[in-house]
């Protein structure tokens, strides 16, 4: 075997397919347009959440349990606090650069950015980050946005967080963490290191308290759905049901839910697993069998039946696809 | 109701009567089907819709944009249930067949790349197909060049276990 004979199988099965849209220019644009109809109303909705979900978020202070007895100087920032380690400094800047991030530095940031232009070489190139695999963290304000399907969502130090890696070219070391259950804009930790490290720098940070979950012992809903939008495979495009009959199924089924989960419970919801559902002023989020739980970002963590993501995920992908053809049939 | 021409950012409708066939069969190869292949090329270019203000402008290179969306659409997939595909359990043991018996090589090759992880079936395409070095693979990915070899070995143990390239050979004498 050689590799020409794998370009060569590969080439004959590529020129084998032939689309199977006939106008294509037309039906992209079609949907280009609606796309950015819904990241519109998308926004909208964003920034309805952001009202809701700050007001019951209180900072928490340095010396809670869990900060106590680290060696090291606290700082707070954007309503986080870390305890730097001993022999680390902090460096505050307006857009931080995980590429040229020093070793052994907390970065204190308004943003940061995914590429910087000036890490890529003259000329072009590979981009080489001497930050990779080097320990260092940077809290931001802004720039790690809450995911419909995150990597991981966790329970740390009573907040859940929301863990992604972040997949910036050249610097593969480094995860993201932030409150799922914080405003759209609140303040994440990027941790560059070896997985033991990047444990003991997250042990350091101490996030804004969660939202509290209702006193029913169900979800945090909101009174009214008017609009319910998930991913789904095979490219994980966004998809939205906005029919009455859909939306009423779907608050019934996650209203029914009222089986608390306690405290010391909670699996970790992967987003390989689980459905994101945004139903407007919160989030949803529902496991599958390795985890049947479900959240809701504005407070609650309950025990969920088997299938039930599956189910309302199928119930918005036939709504949007009822809609999108009567948006695009002649 | 009929779809309005010409109302579109500049350009954007003839990249995509351009290039879409290209771009399908990129996403084919990419999720191992053709009718998958034709959802993700459709992901790709209705994100680069969105952003036609910076890809239409000369150095814009939007087909390179449109294949980033795609491969980081696939890498998602590998991660969620791939409810639309229906992966073949056991390929066709085409090492006892000769080149008579054999059914069309393409579907072949296509049940072979659906039986691949998606990421090795990516590191693959890019390698083989859209012929970018280990080191543009990588970088694309964003993991190590020693990753980009592993799946790579992997993947093409894979498809020689299948018996594909035997076959492929044979034709080709």
């Amino acid at each position: 075997m050689n590799t020409s004979q794998v370009t060569e199988l590969l080439d004959r099965a590529a020129t084998s397919v032939t689309p199977s849209e006939t106008d294509p220019a037309a039906r992209m644009l079609a949907l280009g347009r609606r796309s950015v109809r819904r990241r519109r109303a998308w926004k909208a909705a964003a920034s309805a959440a952001v009202a809701v979900l700050t007001l019951p978020i209180v900072l928490a202070v340095v010396g809670r349990p869990g900060v106590d007895g680290q060696p090291g100087t606290p700082v707070r920032f954007g309503g986080v606090s870390v305890v730097v380690p001993d022999g680390w400094r902090t460096s505050t800047v307006q857009n931080f650069n995980a590429c040229t991030a020093e070793p052994r530095t907390v970065y204190l940031a308004a943003q940061w950015d995914f590429m910087p232009s000036d890490s890529v070489p003259p000329g072009g190139g590979l981009v080489v980050c001497r930050s990779d695999g080097e320990p260092w963290m940077a809290l931001v304000e802004r720039g790690i946005n809450p995911s419909l399907d995150p990597e991981q969502l966790v329970v740390r130090d009573e907040q859940l967080l929301q863990v992604e890696q972040a997949g910036t070219l050249g610097v593969t070391s480094t995860w993201t963490y932030r409150p799922y259950t914080g405003p759209i804009e609140a303040t994440a930790a990027l941790i560059s290191g070896d997985e033991k490290r990047r444990e003991q720098l997250l042990d350091r940070i101490t996030w804004p308290a969660p939202p509290a979950a209702p006193a029913s012992g169900g979800l945090t809903l909101p009174a009214r759905i008017t609009s319910a939008t998930t991913d789904a495979p095979p490219g994980n495009g966004m998809v939205v049901a906005t029919d009455a009959r859909t939306l009423n199924r779907i608050r019934a089924a996650l209203a029914e839910l009222s089986d608390p989960v306690p405290a010391g419970a909670a699996c970790v919801l992967r987003g390989s697993e689980a459905v994101g559902i945004s139903i407007g002023e919160v989030t949803v989020v529902l496991g599958d069998e390795n985890c049947p739980q479900a959240i809701s970002t504005g407070g609650g963590r309950v025990r969920i039946p088997a299938g039930l993501g599956e189910e309302l995920l199928g119930l918005i992908v036939a709504s949007d696809r009822a809609a999108t053809e009567r948006a695009t049939k002649d | 109701m009929g779809l309005l021409r010409g109302a579109g950012p500049a350009g954007y409708e003839d990249f995509v009567a351009g290039r879409y066939r290209e771009i399908v069969r990129f996403g084919a190869l990419l999720a191992g089907d053709s009718r998958l292949g034709e959802d993700l090329a459709q992901e790709g270019l209705i994100a680069a819709y969105r952003s036609w203000s910076r890809l239409g402008a000369p150095d814009g290179r939007p087909e390179a944009y449109v294949r980033q969306v795609m491969i980081r659409a696939a890498m998602r997939a590998r991660r969620r249930r791939w409810r639309g595909e229906v992966p073949t359990e056991q390929l066709p043991d085409t090492s006892r067949r000769g080149f008579a018996e054999q059914v069309d090589l393409s579907v072949q090759v296509f049940a072979g790349l659906r039986r691949l992880p998606a990421d090795q079936r990516v590191v693959l395409v890019l390698r083989f197909w859209a012929d970018a070095s280990e080191a543009e693979v990588a970088q694309t990915l964003g993991v190590a060049v020693g990753t980009v070899k592993s799946r790579t070995s992997r993947a093409l143990a894979a498809l020689r276990a299948s018996g594909l390239f035997i076959e492929s050979a044979r034709e080709t004498l």
